[in-house]
């Protein structure tokens, strides 16, 4: 499935590629500007599964000339690393012919089977020392889900720009959410805001469920608004998130789903990125 | 009720996690010394421009004699990040078992502003870590840090500043401001048009408030009508007994004015 998707992202590249190149036409002076292909892309397969259970690290992509890289090796770090990421060193082509320029797809499959819940990196570089790129690989099970995606940063809906959701995602650690939902006051309009946390993902690491607060202050003689310790705090619901790859424009979306206190579950927003990222679409 | 007394309990909870106790002199528990750095890379001058040589130095030591005998450099092809590959003996090499140090000096010159990660793997290969190379111009200044997250003051727990940072890209920062109005009810400010100053360790940006119309929900969220700047703020981010601090000051023409002291929410 990820191959498809992948080859289907090189055809439609290469497909801009070309048309770019074939609409140069003589009349036409203006340099123009073609997307590059992909050199490289990490992928799991399957992208979720419980510890013990073997994967394949798909590591694919389009090299920019006909001397592919001829192996991959993958491994772990050593006593003294200070990171737990997985290492993929791809083997380039140590020759004295000539090097075609011409875009060479390419693919390694690895296998690798984790022991542990939890997201570890994988990062890939040449032998000769050239970083290439870097993934996720994401083991859970259902005793303890864990997320696909870092979901950090400002999410907010087009049509309701001005409120907003922020995330802070302990991706790759403990894997917590803790978020704050920007909103207004429905009588006077003012900025009014209420805080998301004691959640858990979902055995898919799509879907995040946790609960919706607003906390007061005691009254202060500050010059407003003021940092102030709260005071009171007050549960208001409960808060879904459901998280989604776009294939329209590459991103992930969210939709955000609130069921109050005493009430019914309804649709409170479908966010996006304020800041994009783009993603590898597995 | 009870959930709010949870709520509490949890708030207090994160407050003290985020806050770890100091050893007091006092103590009498069993003394550990401190553990070398099994990975150091660092880079000098910390930051420059583009087209200055860099000296990245990547350090660390082994449990066995098994070192790192060589380091080669090298760059992205569609990144700009910079790798760092360690010759190790093979895996199947008998290792004497040895505490054993290593280091290497490595010369590189940066030729377009931006920060970069610098990764260091082994032919093993194994993934070392990851250091960072800032260059910036004097007059376009890089962060140093990552602020990305939630962050709060101990002494105001419950409310605090969300940052989105993209540090190693556009090192953009939007941030909101989560605090309360004179009566004690929430409010948010948004801070924006951020700007890095100084060494990369200063944030420096307008705050903005904002109105809606009258809406018929309060969990519902709905466009701004208004928005009014309501002044400057100058966050100065430092390295702290190990850990990131921001000084959260807001600046007005008389000076500035001490807002907060600020410590990443989702530590542990």
């Amino acid at each position: 499935m990820f191959f498809q998707r992948l080859s289907a992202l090189f055809l439609v590249l290469f497909s801009i590629v070309s048309c770019g190149a074939a609409a140069a036409g003589p009349d036409v002076s203006k340099p123009k500007l073609s997307i590059l292909p992909p050199l490289a892309a990490v992928a799991v397969e399957p992208a979720i599964a419980p510890p013990g259970t073997p994967r394949k690290i798909v590591v694919a992509g389009v090299w920019p000339n006909s001397c592919i890289p001829t192996g991959a090796k993958l491994g772990l770090p050593p006593s003294y690393a200070r990171t737990q990421a997985i290492g993929i060193l791809l083997a380039e082509q140590q020759t004295f012919q000539a090097c075609f320029s011409a875009f060479a797809p390419y693919r390694f499959e690895l296998e690798y089977t984790p022991e542990a819940v939890g997201q570890v990196e994988v990062l890939v570089m040449t032998n000769q020392a050239s970083p290439i790129t870097s993934g996720w690989m994401v083991t859970a099970n259902a005793e303890k889900p864990k997320a696909f995606y870092d979901v950090s940063g400002t999410w907010f809906d087009p049509q309701t720009a001005g409120s907003g959701l922020m995330i802070t995602h302990d991706y790759g650690n403990n894997d917590d959410i803790f978020a704050t939902w920007h909103v207004y006051d429905p009588v006077a309009g003012t900025t009014r805001w209420y805080w998301i946390q004691q959640g858990d993902w979902k055995v898919n690491g799509l879907v995040w469920e946790g609960f919706m607060y607003e906390s007061t202050a005691q009254p202060a003689s500050c010059d407003a608004p003021c940092a102030l310790p709260l005071s009171s705090v007050t549960f208001r619901g409960i808060v879904r998130l459901t998280f989604s790859p776009s294939f329209v424009h590459g991103n992930l979306d969210v939709a955000m789903d609130f069921t109050p206190r005493n009430g019914t579950q309804r649709r409170a927003s479908n966010l996006q990125r304020f800041m994009p990222r783009r993603l590898v679409i597995q | 009720m009870k959930t709010q007394a949870l709520a509490t309990i949890v708030l207090l909870a994160i407050a003290t996690l985020a806050s770890p106790p100091g050893r007091g002199d006092g103590e009498t528990g069993t003394k550990l010394s401190p553990v070398p750095p099994v990975l150091g890379i660092s880079v000098e001058p910390l930051v420059a421009p583009p087209g200055v040589k860099r000296t990245i130095h990547v350090s660390g030591f082994s449990t066995d004699a098994c070192v790192p005998t060589e380091a080669r450099i090298g760059r992205g092809r569609q990144t700009l990040d910079v790798a760092v590959l360690l010759t190790v003996p093979p895996a199947t090499a008998v290792c004497a078992q040895a505490f054993a140090t290593w280091s290497f000096a490595l010369e590189f010159t940066p030729d377009m502003a931006g920060n970069r990660d610098i990764l260091v793997m082994t032919t093993e290969p194994g993934a070392l870590g990851r250091g960072m190379l800032v260059t910036s111009y004097a007059t376009a200044v890089r962060s140093k840090f990552n602020i990305n997250g939630a962050w709060y003051d101990p002494a105001t727990n419950g409310s605090g500043l969300t940052f989105d940072h993209r540090y190693a890209g556009s090192d953009t920062v939007f941030a909101t401001w989560q605090i309360y109005d004179a009566n004690g009810d929430p409010r948010w400010l948004s801070l924006q048009q951020t700007r890095w100053t100084g060494d990369g360790s200063v944030l420096e940006g307008t705050i903005y408030g904002t109105k809606s119309s009258p809406s018929y929900c309060a969990t519902c969220p709905s466009v701004f009508t208004q928005v009014e700047a309501l002044g400057e703020a100058r966050i100065t981010f430092a390295i702290v007994n190990g850990r990131l601090t921001g000084a959260f000051d807001s600046v007005h023409e008389g000076g500035t004015r001490r807002v907060a002291d600020i410590v990443p929410l989702l530590t542990y």
